[in-house]
């Protein structure tokens, strides 16, 4: 056979397989997330480790995301069905299993066979298996399947050498797209499994198989249970999300004095050179404002990546499907949303494994209100102001309710469009709730890297691409000018801002903030920089995190006065500029991502418009309502 | 509409819908976690039972009630070695015979 290309290796299995785990031995550090051509979805492709070269070298290895059946019925099933039989490329399968779910997951092994795919099964939780002696008799799948079987063991490695192995020897086939199988197929099949996996495991070993099952189910009867589970869930979510905060805090603090440390010097070896400055406040700080965020966005993965490998989130998300679907959700929704906190990309990135369409497309319409971390400095400097002579404690409370109120937002807008949209379409939720396994560091750790990066690589080029231009815009055509107020003044932002002030005159603020909000659409946290360059104020030194310390930067904005001497951040217009935030739709990538991952541009649009005017027009009620009673 | 499939081995007269058998047995909270059922055929909606045969529901096999999520949630349900939450209308495409 000819190949122009790079033949790939797919590991397919079902969810909570061990796919992820063996994929990881096989590839070893290196490795890419990548966009499909003409999919949506990420796929992490790898090149087989260096130890196993001598075997075969030149093939690249490939994960999917976890599947039942070669019948999709959600989208990243649809991903792996895809990736199987419309890319010519990948010519071989591993077909990973649990060994102790055979029953369940051969079916996949019936399916590939019948569309001629040359594969190869390997069977995970060999140690396992071993520890409770069991034995399982593969060679009747062997002539059932037509493919080799390979044991592995996820703690230590074993087996994975003879798997590479064994997809050398494979031949090449035809593969072909595989034929729907009747409802009497599907049952014969089963049944047809369930004889031959019987067969391989005798009496003993299938009792103590059963046992396996034991110490999960008496955890469950807590974790699970209607009153006790929810008060664990609850506790453990509150843990997460307030270690989301003062885990990260100090990682955040040094990124971010890191980098004011490098736009400082940078403006010390050429206090006056244009050149120095565009990079200082336009690169540099720019940068920053997109890795200051990365060490709560790690430890959220981190966090949800914990609570994914031990089995827990699968509960989790069982505990919340009742509330959750009365108001259009799924209990699928809940991971998403949790992701949402940190950011709307990756989250919704993560609305794939959601079945109903519908569900999906409320779940993303929502997301973007909930409080990503790009607001976090939005709001702890507007707090700041608002609250300016309060205690910590009732800033840290504030804050507190912001992030739940985003929430109920979110809830009541999906309870919305629940009532407006036809029911429709197929919506399922049949969770499976594996056994509790203990959390694999390595995996672990790798796998958050990668998702983190790929948050980095998807937001980074934008936001940087912008704050250049709004440098670019706020410094040209005056470059030259001494005194930064004058330079902005008349600069191209500054003009172009000065000429749509009436937009922004009923918020009750003027063209510095209403440029601060525009500049906002390339990400929320521009706001609090592009300010302080708007204001003509010392470089901020941005409470992040921490709105209960306030410093000049928060004193100087609540003196601040607009050009016919107003007060600009009095009590209405500060809380007008908080609603402003918590409803409008700002941020440029979830704008693109959604239009990516839900193949509609109109979806997309219907959100920026939709939430935006929304949330210009209850600004201003709020804002005016106040002044109307008396509230400056 | 629904049209009921089932094997010939078992009493198709006692078989009912999971999700009532199960709100008939699973009535208290998790009081009654352990009950036993077999697996008497499908019903309904075709995807869903499609589904439930992928995900390992195979006629004949036992099942075990493990309790209910909150605000009566998805129904758990034992199955080997793992155990599968079902809503109510995923579970109402479940045949079932109680076992003794």
């Amino acid at each position: 056979m000819n190949q122009v290309f790079k033949p790939h290796v797919a590991l397919v299995g079902p969810p909570n397989s061990g796919k992820t785990t063996l994929y990881n031995w096989l590839t070893g550090a290196k490795s890419k997330t990548m966009n499909y051509p003409g999919s949506t979805v990420e796929i992490s492709l790898g090149a087989l480790r260096s130890e196993y070269h001598s075997i075969s070298s030149g093939s690249v290895w490939m994960d999917t995301p976890g599947i039942y059946s070669l019948f999709p019925k959600s989208a990243d099933e649809e991903v792996t069905r895809s990736a199987l039989f419309d890319r010519p490329d990948v010519v071989k399968v591993v077909l990973v299993v649990d060994g102790t779910q055979l029953h369940r997951h051969l079916l996949l092994a019936k399916q590939l066979h019948e569309s001629n795919i040359p594969f190869a099964i390997a069977v995970t939780m060999a140690d396992l298996l071993r520890k409770q002696h069991l034995i399982i008799d593969s060679r009747a799948w062997q002539e059932e399947f037509g493919a080799p079987i390979v044991f592995v063991n996820g703690v230590t490695g074993e087996g994975v050498r003879a798997l590479v192995d064994e997809i050398e020897k494979l031949e090449l086939k035809e593969k072909r797209p595989l034929e729907l199988w009747s409802e009497t197929q599907m049952a014969a099949k089963r049944k047809r499994i369930q004889f031959i996996v019987d067969q391989s495991i005798n009496e003993t070993s299938r009792e103590k198989l059963k046992d396996l099952y034991t110490p999960t189910a008496q955890m469950d009867r807590w974790l699970m249970h209607p009153v006790w589970g929810l008060l664990i869930f609850v506790f453990l979510m509150l843990f997460l999300f307030s270690g989301i905060f003062w885990m990260a805090k100090p990682l955040m603090t040094l990124v971010s004095d890191a980098f004011s440390g490098l736009s400082d010097l940078i403006i010390s070896w050429s206090p006056q050179g244009l050149f120095a400055r565009f990079l200082a406040h336009g690169v540099v700080d720019g940068l920053g404002s997109v890795f200051s965020f990365v060490p709560q966005i790690f430890i959220l993965f981190i966090g949800i990546g914990i609570l994914e490998m031990t089995g827990y989130l699968a509960r989790a998300a069982t505990l919340i499907d009742r509330p959750f679907s009365k108001v259009g959700l799924s209990g699928r929704s809940f991971v998403p949303m949790l992701s949402g906190f940190a950011c709307a990309v990756p989250a919704v990135i993560a609305t794939r494994n959601i079945s109903s369409v519908r569900d999906r497309w409320i779940t993303n319409f929502v997301i973007p209100l909930l409080t990503c971390s790009a607001r976090l400095p939005v709001y702890a400097m507007l707090l700041s102001i608002l609250l300016l002579d309060r205690s910590s404690w009732a800033k840290g409370a504030a804050l507190a309710a912001l992030y739940f109120g985003s929430l109920i937002l979110a809830v009541l807008a999906a309870a919305i469009l629940n009532l407006i949209l036809k029911r429709e379409g197929l919506s399922l939720f049949m969770m499976e709730l594996p056994i509790y396994r203990r959390p694999r560091l390595g995996v672990l750790l790798k796998n958050t890297s990668e998702r983190t990066l790929s948050y980095i690589k998807k937001a980074g080029p934008m936001i940087f691409l912008f704050s250049t231009l709004i440098w670019l815009g706020t410094n040209f055509p005056n470059s030259d000018m001494k005194d930064d107020g004058a330079r902005l003044q008349q600069s191209y932002l500054g003009q172009f801002g000065q000429k749509i002030e009436p937009i922004f005159t009923p918020m009750g603020v003027d063209w510095r903030v209403g440029v601060g909000l525009m500049s906002a659409f390339v990400a929320r946290e521009t706001f609090v920089s592009s300010l302080s360059v708007l204001m003509g104020l010392q470089t901020p030194d941005v409470p992040i995190a921490e709105p209960q310390q306030h410093n000049k930067f928060i004193e100087d904005l609540q003196n601040a006065k607009t050009a016919d001497g107003r007060r600009l951040f009095t009590f209405s217009h500060t809380l007008g500029m908080i609603i402003f935030f918590m409803l409008a739709m700002q941020c440029l990538s979830t704008f693109a991502i959604i239009a990516r991952e839900m193949h509609s541009w109109k979806m997309a649009f219907l959100q920026l418009i939709l939430f935006n005017v929304v949330a210009y027009i209850v600004t201003i009620a709020v804002v005016q309502g106040l002044n109307f009673v008396g509230i400056a | 509409m629904s049209r009921i499939h089932m094997s010939n081995f078992t009493d198709l007269t006692k078989s009912m819908k999971a999700s009532e058998w199960l709100s008939q047995v699973g009535g208290g909270p998790v009081g009654d976690v352990g009950l036993r059922m077999e697996i008497a055929g499908f019903c309904g909606d075709r995807q869903i039972a499609e589904r439930l045969r992928e995900l390992g529901f195979v006629t004949g096999e036992q099942l075990e009630y493990r309790g209910r999520a909150p605000f009566s949630g998805p129904w758990l349900l034992r199955l080997g070695t793992v155990v599968m939450a079902l809503r109510d209308n995923e579970a109402e495409c479940l045949m079932v015979v109680s076992t003794p």
